[in-house]
């Protein structure tokens, strides 16, 4: 019983760093990067550790594991804002569907990565919502 | 930056696997060690990063 216990939680902890993986080459900015690498990641190994600890034989090996768990969940959130903080700061872009939270502190306006989702031939069919003769429209 | 954070707790999660499919009790230790370094390289980057005001460098 423990040991299909363990064995699920090593599968599905396996697919989450799986899952961060996957995201962290396929989201755009830094900061889609950082949530999908934070979040999915900590939750892969702390679903790993939890594994470990129901197969651990000594108290030693029991505690070793409870060590690496507490020690990743402290640390992986307060590295993620330091890196959140640091891109921020060096006007990193954002992507366009990447949102700010309503409720921060509005202190500077991000910057924004060209919009990549529109495909271009809809670009050229629809240049834009302004008037064609506008001399902004350009 | 991001994914070196990744990688390093990636790692982490690669070494306390194969310490429970080998067996041997030096790769818990070494993901401990491991596990705290991997914290203060990306604490001592983002300072890094943080100082260089303007570059472009994520």
């Amino acid at each position: 019983m423990t040991e299909t216990l363990a064995n699920a939680l090593l599968l599905v902890g396996s697919f989450f760093c799986l899952v961060a993986g996957i995201g962290v080459v396929r989201l755009n900015d830094v900061f889609s990067r950082m949530h999908a690498a934070t979040k999915a990641g900590t939750l892969g190994l702390a679903l790993i550790c939890i594994a470990i600890m129901l197969l651990a034989d000594t108290w030693l090996h029991l505690a070793e594991a409870v060590f690496v768990f507490l020690f990743m969940i402290a640390s992986a959130p307060v590295g993620a804002h330091l890196i959140g903080r640091a891109a921020f700061h060096n006007y990193q872009p954002m992507d366009p569907k990447t949102q700010a939270d309503p409720e921060s502190e509005p202190f500077r306006h991000p910057v924004r990565l060209p919009d990549s989702s529109l495909p271009t031939s809809e670009l050229v069919a629809e240049p834009s919502h302004k008037s064609p003769d506008d001399p902004d429209n350009g | 930056m991001v994914a070196l954070d990744l990688v390093s707790m990636l790692l982490v999660v690669f070494l306390v696997v194969f310490k429970l499919v080998s067996g041997v009790d030096a790769y818990m230790y070494v993901a401990i060690g491991l596990a705290l370094i991997a914290f203060l390289a990306t604490v001592a980057f983002a300072n890094f990063i943080d100082r260089a005001e303007g570059t472009d460098d994520d």
